[in-house]
C-alpha cells in the first residue's frame, strides 16, 4: 500500500497525495477560524479571482474590485450565496472594517472598489485567523472604535434627562413670564380704559375708542382709533370681553388720583374754599345757562370739560346733569339769595327800560327755573379771578359771584394769582394789594408781562391819588375801593366784560324762558356779529373741527387747549352756543388731542415700549387733557421753589421722552405738560431771585438731549419774556421730534405766534402781542445748547 | 323777650350819645348806628338764603376768630413794640371789619395802620415814636371795646335770629 503523504502546509490545504483533501488552516488546533472567515481567506488564494477580489497592496487589506463580478461569480463558489450586501455584514460581524475612498485620494483599485481590513486578516498569515472573532458586546467594549458607545448608553438617558429638565425649567419660565406680561398688560389697558372713561371715552374691543354717550353724528366727530400693535390686540383677545364691564363698574377718579398725583389737587385746593357746593353750584348754573341757549347746529362737538378746579371733576355734561339734579334739591335755598340779586340786577336794568317789559320777564324765574339758564345778565358769565388775602373778605366776594352765576378760582397772594393767570384764561382779575409774598401790583407786573388783556382790577382801601397811579402804572385796569358793595362789584364785572353780556335785552328774547332757547341762535349771531371781539374767536371755534389736522399733536393741544379755555374762559361761548341742544345726548366727553380730526388716529406707539414708557405716556396723555383744565393749583399752594423743582423733573421727563422712546430711570410721574405752569410762571429775573438761577440750576442731561433741553429752558424764558403762554400750554414733549419742537422755539423767539393763535383773531383774550422785552434773555439761553 | 330788651338798651345806651353825630354817617336808621354799618350789613344778609343766614353767620363767626387772634397778636407786637407789625395788623383786620360794616372797628384798624408807620391818624403827618406808642395802647383799649360791642350785638343778632326761626 503506498503510504499517503498527509502533508500539511502551514496555511494551505491538506493535501493528501498531492490532492487537496480538505482545506486545513493553519493554527494548531485547525478549527480556530470561524468559517466564514476560512472560506474568505481561501477564496484570496485563488489566483484566478485576483481581477475581482485580491489581496491590497500591502497586503494588510483585501480588496474587492468589482463587486458585481465578486457577487455574481465568486461569491457563490465560496460562500453559497450572491449576496454582496450580506458579505459586507458577515465581513462586518467579524469586525472587518471598510477603508473609506475619500474624494480625493488615490483610487488604486478602481472607483467601485471595496477595501476591507482587518488586523488579524494578513496575507500569509494564516495562523491570525482564528483570532478573528465575530462582534459581541464585549468585543465591542474592546474596540477603541466603539470603545464609548456602552458607556454613552448609559451616559446618554443622563445626559438627555438632564436637557429635558433643562427644557422643562426653561418652559415654566417662559410660562411665567408670559403671565406676567399678561397682567401687567391687563394693568395698562385697564388705566387706559379709566382715563378714557374719564375722559368719556369707552374703549372698544377692536381696540378704537368711542366716546362714551354713542358715536357723535358728526363725521368730524370720530372715534379715536387706538392703534395697539397686533401682539396688544391678540393678547388681549381673550380678555377683552371682560373690559366693557369694567369700564361700567370703574369709579376711577381714586385710580387717576393714585396715578396721576398731580391731577386731582386742583379740585382739593378749591374744596378748601369754605363753599365747595356753592362752587358746584356756580359751575352747573353756568352751564345749565349755557345749554338752555343752545340750538341744533352743524357741529356736534363734544362738549369742554368744565374745569375741575372749580369743584368735583364733572367730566361730561351727562353728569353735569346728574349734578343739576342734585343742585335741584338745594335750589330754594340758594334761590332766594339769587333772587336777591337779580332783583338787584332788575332794578338796575330798569333804570335803562321800561321796567314793565323786564319784570314781565322776570316772574318767569320761579326757583325751578332759576337755573334753567335765564341769567339775565350774562349769556357768558365771566371766569373771575379772585386774589384776595383774607379769609373773610374772600368769602363775601366768592359768595357775591356764586349768586351772579360767574364761575371763580381764588388766590390767597400774588404768587398764587401770577401762577393761576399764567394757566388758565379768565375774564377779570380782581386783585387785592395788600398780601403777603407777593402784593396786588407786583403781581399784576408780572402778569402784564405775558397778559396784556386780561382786565385786573385793584381791591383796595388805599385810594391816594399816588396809589391810583400805581396801579395803572403798573397794568392794572380799575379800582374797586374796599370795603365795596356787591353792587359796585357788579358794575365793575359788566364794565370789563361787555362781550359777555346780552347784547341787546330786547322784550323779544326775555318775554320767556323758551324764547331764549329758541333764540339762542340769533342771541349767537347777535352777540358774535355785534361784537367784533367775539367774531374771530367764533370762527376759530368752528374752524376748530375743520382746520384741527396735522399731525401737529402740539398744535392740536394748543388748539384744544385754547378752545377749552375759551370755552370755560366763557369768553366766547362759541363753542358752548354750537353745541347740542340738550346735554345728556351729547357725544360726551371732551376731545383734547383726541381730536375729532378726520384722519382721527392717534396711535400711541405702545407697541415699542416698555410698561414703564407705556405708563408714563398714559399718564402724560391723560394729564393732557386734564391739565388744560387744571388749574395746577399745585402751582399756587407750593411755593416758589417747589413749582421750580417740580418743572425741573417735569422738564427733565419732558426732554428724556423726546429725544427718544427708550426707556430712561429719570422718568417721574410728572407730566411733561406740568412744563407748562413753569413755562407759564415767567420767571421773573428781575423780580425774583429765586428765579434767577433757573437756567443754571436745571442739570444737563446727556448731550443728546441737551439741545431739547435748552428747548425747554429757552421756552420757559420766552415765555416769560412776554409771549403768550398763557393760552398755549406748550408742551415741547409729547412725541415731538425736536425738529418740530426747535420750529416752535423759534417761532416764539421771533415773535410769530403759531397758528393757533392768530387764528382766533381779535378774539377776546387769548390775543396777545409780544411784549416788546429784550431779546437778550432768550439768546442767552439759547447759547447755552 | 324782657332780656333782650335789656340787652337792646343796655347796647343802644351808648350808642345815644354818638347816634346824634354819626347818624349822617350811616346810611340806615337803625338804633344800633354806629356799630354796624348796615348797608354793608344788609347786603351781607341778603346774600343769605332768605331763611337760613347759614352763610353771614359762619362769616361773622369767622370773623370774631379772626379778630380775637389778631388782637392776641397786636398785644405780643405791643409788647416787643413792633410797629411794622402793629400796622400790618391793623391793615388786616380793617379789611375783614370793613367788608362786614363794623365801622367803628375798622376806623381804629386804620388807625393803628398810621400809628404802626408813625404817622398820625389821617396818615398825613408822622410822629415820634413815642407819641405812636402811647397812640396805640390807648387804640388798642378803644378797639377792644369797640369790638366787644359789635361782637355781643351781632351774638344778639343772630340769636334772634334764631329764634325767629325757631
Amino acid at each position: 500500500m503506498t503510504a499517503s503523504t498527509v502533508e500539511t502546509h502551514p496555511s494551505m490545504d491538506l493535501v493528501v497525495n498531492g490532492l487537496i483533501v480538505a482545506p486545513v488552516l493553519s493554527g494548531g488546533s485547525g478549527a480556530g477560524a470561524p468559517d466564514f472567515v476560512k472560506k474568505l481567506y481561501r477564496m484570496l488564494e485563488e489566483k484566478d479571482h485576483d481581477p475581482i477580489v485580491s489581496w491590497g497592496r500591502a497586503g494588510e487589506t483585501f480588496v474587492v474590485k468589482e463587486p458585481n463580478e465578486f457577487a455574481k461569480a465568486i461569491l457563490p463558489k465560496h460562500f453559497k450565496h450572491n449576496n454582496f450586501a450580506s458579505f459586507v455584514r458577515q465581513l462586518n460581524k467579524y469586525d472587518f472594517h471598510k477603508i473609506k475612498i475619500t474624494e480625493d485620494s488615490a483610487k488604486p483599485y478602481g472607483d467601485q472598489a471595496w477595501e476591507f481590513q482587518h488586523p488579524k486578516f494578513q496575507v500569509g498569515k494564516h495562523e491570525l485567523l482564528e483570532d478573528i472573532k465575530r462582534k459581541t458586546p464585549n468585543n465591542k467594549k474592546l474596540n477603541p472604535a466603539t470603545a464609548a458607545s456602552p458607556e454613552d448608553h448609559m451616559a446618554v438617558p443622563d445626559d438627555y434627562q438632564t436637557q429635558v429638565d433643562q427644557l422643562l425649567k426653561t418652559q415654566a419660565d417662559m410660562q411665567e413670564e408670559l403671565t406676567q406680561c399678561k397682567s401687567k398688560l391687563d394693568t395698562q389697558s385697564r388705566l387706559m380704559r379709566n382715563i378714557l372713561k374719564k375722559l368719556g371715552y369707552q374703549s372698544l374691543d377692536d381696540g378704537s375708542v368711542v366716546s362714551v354717550h354713542g358715536k357723535g353724528s358728526d363725521s368730524r366727530d370720530k372715534s379715536i382709533k387706538l392703534t395697539l400693535s397686533s401682539k396688544h390686540s391678540r393678547s388681549h383677545g381673550s380678555n377683552s370681553k371682560s373690559r366693557p364691564e369694567q369700564i361700567s363698574e370703574s369709579h376711577s377718579p381714586p385710580l387717576i388720583t393714585s396715578s396721576m398725583p398731580m391731577l386731582p389737587i386742583s379740585s382739593s385746593s378749591v374744596s378748601s374754599s369754605p363753599t365747595p357746593f356753592g362752587v358746584n353750584g356756580a359751575t352747573s348754573d353756568f352751564f345749565n345757562g349755557t345749554s338752555s341757549m343752545v340750538t341744533s347746529t352743524p357741529f356736534s362737538h363734544p362738549f369742554v370739560c368744565p374745569d375741575p378746579s372749580l369743584g368735583a371733576p364733572v367730566f361730561t355734561l351727562g353728569q353735569l346733569t346728574t349734578k343739576k339734579q342734585d343742585f335741584s334739591s338745594k335750589r330754594p335755598k340758594l334761590s332766594a339769595g339769587k333772587a336777591a340779586i337779580r332783583r338787584s340786577v332788575t332794578q338796575k336794568m330798569s333804570g335803562e327800560r321800561s321796567s314793565s317789559d323786564l319784570s314781565q320777564a322776570f316772574p318767569p324765574t320761579s326757583s325751578e327755573d332759576d337755573n334753567e339758564g335765564s341769567n339775565p345778565i350774562w349769556s357768558m358769565p365771566p371766569r373771575v379771578l379772585l386774589v384776595e388775602d383774607d379769609d373773610i373778605c374772600r368769602r363775601l366776594s366768592t359768595r357775591f359771584l356764586q349768586l351772579l352765576g360767574c364761575p371763580f378760582d381764588v388766590a390767597e397772594d400774588g404768587v398764587a394769582a401770577v401762577g393761576k393767570m399764567s394757566q388758565q384764561k379768565y375774564d377779570i382779575v380782581l386783585m387785592d394789594i395788600m398780601m403777603p409774598k407777593l402784593d396786588g401790583v407786583s403781581a399784576t407786573t408780572q402778569i402784564r408781562q405775558f397778559d396784556a388783556m386780561t382786565p385786573i382790577i385793584s381791591m383796595t382801601s388805599n385810594t391816594t391819588p399816588n396809589d391810583i397811579m400805581n396801579y395803572f402804572a403798573n397794568g392794572m385796569n380799575d379800582i374797586l375801593a374796599k370795603p365795596f358793595s356787591n353792587g359796585s362789584l357788579l358794575k365793575m364785572l359788566e364794565k370789563h366784560c361787555q362781550h359777555l353780556r346780552h347784547i341787546k335785552l330786547g322784550p323779544g328774547l326775555l318775554e320767556d324762558n323758551n324764547s331764549i332757547s329758541r333764540s339762542g341762535e340769533q342771541q349767537a349771531d347777535r352777540m358774535f356779529g355785534g361784537v367784533g371781539s367775539g367774531q374771530g374767536g367764533m370762527e376759530f371755534s368752528m374752524n376748530y373741527n375743520g382746520n384741527n389736522q396735522g399731525q401737529n399733536q402740539n398744535n392740536r393741544h394748543n388748539q384744544n387747549n385754547q378752545n377749552n379755555r375759551m370755552g370755560m374762559s366763557l369768553g366766547l361761548g362759541g363753542m358752548l352756543m354750537l353745541s347740542n341742544e340738550n346735554p345728556s345726548s351729547y357725544p360726551g366727553g371732551l376731545k383734547h388731542g383726541l381730536d375729532s380730526n378726520d384722519d382721527g388716529n392717534y396711535d400711541f406707539g405702545l407697541a415699542d415700549m416698555s410698561y414703564d414708557e407705556m405708563m408714563d405716556q398714559m399718564e402724560r396723555f391723560a394729564a393732557t387733557t386734564q391739565q388744560q383744565h387744571s388749574d395746577h393749583s399745585a402751582a399756587s399752594s407750593l411755593s416758589p421753589d417747589q413749582i421750580h423743582h417740580r418743572s425741573l423733573h417735569s422738564q427733565n421727563n419732558n426732554t428724556n421722552n423726546n429725544s427718544n422712546n427708550s426707556n430712561n430711570s429719570n422718568n417721574t410721574p410728572y407730566s411733561p405738560l406740568s412744563l407748562s405752569p413753569s413755562q407759564q410762571y415767567s420767571p421773573q429775573q428781575q423780580h425774583h431771585p429765586i428765579r434767577h438761577p433757573m437756567p443754571s440750576s436745571i442739570p444737563t442731561p446727556p448731550s443728546s438731549n441737551s439741545s431739547s433741553m435748552t428747548l425747554s429752558i429757552a421756552t420757559s424764558a420766552a415765555m416769560g419774556q412776554g409771549y403768550d403762554s398763557g393760552v398755549m400750554a406748550y408742551t415741547p414733549g409729547f412725541g415731538h421730534s425736536q425738529q418740530q419742537q426747535q420750529h416752535h422755539q423759534q417761532n416764539f423767539a421771533h415773535g410769530n405766534l403759531p397758528l393757533s393763535i392768530k387764528q382766533e383773531g381779535g378774539g377776546y383774550g387769548p390775543t396777545f402781542s409780544p411784549h416788546h422785552h429784550p431779546q437778550n434773555h432768550l439768546h442767552h439761553h439759547q447759547q447755552h445748547s | 323777650m324782657t332780656e333782650r330788651d335789656q340787652t337792646r338798651t343796655a347796647v343802644a345806651d351808648p350808642e345815644d350819645d354818638r347816634n346824634g353825630a354819626e347818624t349822617e354817617n350811616e346810611g340806615e336808621e337803625f338804633e344800633d348806628d354806629g356799630i354796624i354799618d348796615h348797608t354793608t350789613f344788609d347786603q351781607l344778609l341778603e346774600m343769605d338764603d332768605e331763611e337760613d343766614h347759614e352763610f353771614s353767620k359762619s362769616l361773622v363767626w369767622n370773623y370774631f376768630e379772626q379778630a380775637e387772634k389778631t388782637f392776641g397778636d397786636m398785644n405780643e407786637a405791643m409788647k416787643k413794640l413792633d410797629f411794622p407789625d402793629l400796622s400790618r395788623l391793623g391793615h388786616f383786620l380793617k379789611g375783614s371789619s370793613a367788608a362786614l360794616g363794623l365801622t367803628k372797628v375798622k376806623e381804629s384798624c386804620e388807625k393803628l395802620q398810621h400809628y404802626g408807620n408813625r404817622k398820625d391818624a389821617t396818615g398825613a403827618n408822622t410822629i415820634t415814636d413815642s407819641e405812636a406808642e402811647e397812640l396805640i395802647r390807648a387804640l388798642l383799649i378803644q378797639m377792644r371795646e369797640e369790638y366787644d360791642e359789635a361782637e355781643s350785638y351781632l351774638r344778639d343778632f343772630y340769636e334772634g335770629q334764631e329764634t325767629q326761626e325757631a
